[in-house]
């Protein structure tokens, strides 16, 4: 398809358009409910353990917290978070004892781990570990991996030492699970609290899955629905076109009617209706013109002319006065035959070429024309074959001129001692003259221009020869005035071969 | 027989008017259309050459009124449009004949000749030239007791020779009238079938109707 249809590029695009929308929309609502809920667990954090760390505390004090944390929290979120608190010497004071599957042993916050499992866990190097954006890591000059800190220092047999006021906080993945761990301290303890994050990732993936389905299925729907408002939308363009192809040069006075069209589209109706209006007046003015040109050049020539015959008529015979005269009205002859040609050309430019129909005897017109060729052309070989009695509705001075065209053509452009065929045949109702001529045939790619107003298949070939004759685009145009077509035939070598065909109507007089 | 000339142009009309006149036409002629329409009511006219655009009254106006009121001069138009609506609006007004610009004078006289014998019931379709006749709707041509067989274009040929005696017609006048515009004018179409006439009409050479002149045309001998 060379033009794209506008319909489905709108279609595409408003689907397009509301995809990024969309999908923008999504992304960000998941995101926001992430932060959302980063947020939540870590203020919860917090809220329930920030506190604590500021007093000192007894050894057992631990087990105790942890279990108002599950208290307060409830059994649902208790699940979620391991608790533990090592001295600072790293001793383990406490540690949750209901760790939710294999995961708190993972943790790299058990002193007992042996070095090789710590450093399978790698935190820092971990792409998934992050600190929250929302929090500044840990106070004071710690580096941003502060749960690392914890334990690379302890695993360097380093006392713990730095005291963090503020929880460090951090999330990061092991062995398929995340974790949004806080780590605290004071002076005499560190506190680290993990909490799971599988139950929030797993609702933002359910998020993420109906988001992923929905958004497709709704861009279709949209797909369909725009294809359907652009059909809507374009109906009254639809409308309009299709009346404009009807309106020609002969209708010229029809115009798209403006009763149910939109606003929007009612301008577009009145431009192309203010476009026909001036087409009209000018076709109109054209036309008038080529009258009043007719009327204006043909009087001067009727006086001309008439003047000259008169004086052609009282000159003696043989006197020189007689000769020019002769030339005179020769010329005089010569415009008439240019302003007539010319105004058959403004005519068919119109479309107001009209045929003055009588009833002609074709078959006694290319009898004639034939005998005429045998006159004109003594050094061509004519083979005429015309059926008798073949009458036609026509203008009997253009069907005049069509064969006169068409007969000089088979003698311009035939070879020396070349040859011309003329067959007139009638069948079933249809008249059908073919006239070919030998000699240089018209190439085969210029079939299709042979008909157009300037076509000439040499251009060397003389001037002279085109005399006054009508071009085979106007004779295409008298024959389909006539109801009839006139064609280019290659079915022989060496021949060129018109077709004419016209309606024919019933032999005899007319009654 | 008295022709009445409306035409505005003053030229056609002096041409017109010398042409008809040497033809022994008693003519009037008017440039007014409206002046026109007075003088048909008030004199009796054989025939009416009317040019259809006139000031004050155009002509298809006038003919419209002239036979709205039963007269029946017989009326030829002149017309320089090749309008053919005008034409046949013309004609179906009640005009004779139409006659488009430009035109010879020869032209138009044949046509009065013609539109003229009609009107007085008289048979115009036999053309008579000493011995020789031609019957124009038969188509038969004699030459004394014998019956000439002519092709289409020497019968066309003859016919408008005859319609036309004593006046000179040159080569490319009657390649126009009997052939049409879209000849060239070069061609010898003419001098050939004027000889094959001639031996047709008179094989034996003795009384010639057609008279040649030299690098101008031919020339219709007038009978006495």
């Amino acid at each position: 398809m060379k033009h794209s249809s506008f319909t489905l590029k709108l279609a595409l695009l408003s689907a397009l358009g509301s995809g990024v929308v969309t999908l923008a929309i999504g992304y960000s609502f998941l995101s926001i409910i992430t932060q959302i809920n980063y947020q939540r667990i870590d203020n919860e954090i917090r809220r329930l353990a920030y506190p604590k760390i500021l007093r000192s505390h007894d050894l057992d004090y631990w087990p105790q917290f942890e279990w108002s944390l599950r208290f307060i929290l409830g059994d649902e979120e208790a699940r979620q978070f391991i608790v533990k608190v090592f001295d600072r010497n790293g001793k383990v004071l406490h540690v949750s004892p209901h760790r939710p599957g294999s995961l708190a042993d993972k943790l790299s916050l058990t002193p007992g781990d042996s070095e090789k499992h710590i450093a399978s866990i790698q935190l820092p190097q971990n792409p998934s570990l992050r600190l929250s954006p929302l929090e500044p890591a840990v106070s004071e000059q710690q580096p941003l991996f502060g749960i690392a800190d914890v334990n690379l220092f302890r695993l360097a047999g380093l006392p713990f030492v730095r005291t963090m006021r503020q929880p460090a906080l951090a999330t990061f993945t092991t062995h398929g699970e995340a974790w949004r761990v806080a780590a605290m301290g004071n002076e005499q303890v560190t506190l680290v609290i993990g909490w799971n994050l599988a139950e929030l990732h797993a609702e933002l993936g359910r998020y993420r899955n109906a988001f992923l389905i929905a958004a497709p299925a709704s861009l279709l729907l949209l797909f369909v629905a725009g294809l359907w408002l652009a059909r809507q939308a374009l109906r009254p363009v639809r409308l309009i076109a299709q009346t404009a192809g009807h309106i020609t040069a002969r209708n010229l006075s029809q115009r798209i009617p403006d009763t149910s069209a939109a606003r929007e589209f009612q301008h577009l109706i009145e431009v192309i209706n203010g476009m026909l209006d001036r087409l009209e007046s000018s076709f109109q003015q054209a036309s008038r013109f080529s009258a009043d040109a007719a009327h204006e050049l043909k009087t001067p020539l009727t006086i001309l002319q008439g003047q000259i015959d008169q004086a052609l008529q009282h000159a003696p015979d043989g006197s020189p006065e007689q000769g020019a005269y002769t030339n005179w009205l020769d010329e005089v002859q010569r415009l008439k035959a240019i302003v007539q040609k010319l105004l058959l050309l403004a005519q068919v430019d119109a479309g107001q070429l009209r045929a003055t129909l009588t009833r002609v005897n074709l078959s006694e017109l290319v009898e004639s024309t034939a005998e005429d060729l045998r006159v004109i052309a003594p050094q061509l070989v004519l083979r005429p074959e015309i059926a008798p009695d073949i009458w036609v509705e026509a203008d009997a001075d253009l069907l005049n001129q069509l064969l006169c065209n068409l007969t000089s053509n088979a003698v311009k452009f035939n070879e020396q001692r070349g040859q011309i065929e003329i067959h007139l045949s009638s069948l079933s109702g249809v008249a059908s003259l073919v006239i070919a001529n030998t000699g240089q045939t018209i190439p085969c790619e210029d079939h299709d221009q042979v008909f157009d107003r300037f076509y000439r298949a040499d251009k060397s070939r003389g001037r002279h020869v085109d005399g006054v004759g009508l071009g085979l685009s106007l004779s295409r145009e008298i024959a389909r005035i006539h109801h009839g077509n006139l064609a280019l035939q290659n079915d022989r070598d060496g021949w060129t071969t018109f077709v004419l065909t016209l309606p024919r109507c019933p032999s005899g007089q007319p009654g | 027989m008295k022709v009445l000339v409306v035409e505005d142009e003053k030229k056609i009309a002096s041409f017109v008017r010398k042409g008809l006149e040497e033809q022994g036409f008693a003519v009037e002629s008017c440039a007014r259309g409206d002046d026109a329409y007075t003088m048909a009511r008030s004199q009796a006219f054989d025939i009416i050459v009317l040019d259809i655009m006139l000031p004050g009254r155009d002509g298809l106006s006038i003919l419209r009124s002239l036979r709205g009121q039963k007269n029946t001069v017989p009326v030829i138009l002149l017309t320089a449009r090749a309008e053919p609506n005008e034409r046949i609006e013309g004609l179906n007004l009640g005009a004779d004949d139409y006659l488009t610009k430009p035109f010879y004078i020869q032209e138009l006289i044949a046509r009065i000749h013609a539109v003229t014998r009609r009107a007085s019931g008289e048979p115009s379709s036999v053309l008579r030239a000493g011995h020789l006749t031609m019957n124009v709707m038969t188509r038969q041509v004699t030459v004394g007791e014998k019956h000439i067989e002519l092709t289409p274009r020497e019968f066309n040929l003859l016919e408008y020779l005859m319609r036309s005696p004593g006046r000179v017609l040159t080569r490319t006048q009657i390649l126009e009238r009997v052939w049409g515009y879209a000849f060239d004018p070069q061609t010898n179409l003419v001098d050939v079938n004027i000889q094959r006439l001639r031996k047709k009409l008179d094989p034996d050479g003795k009384g010639d109707f057609i008279e040649t002149i030299r690098s101008v045309g031919y020339r219709f001998l007038k009978s006495e």
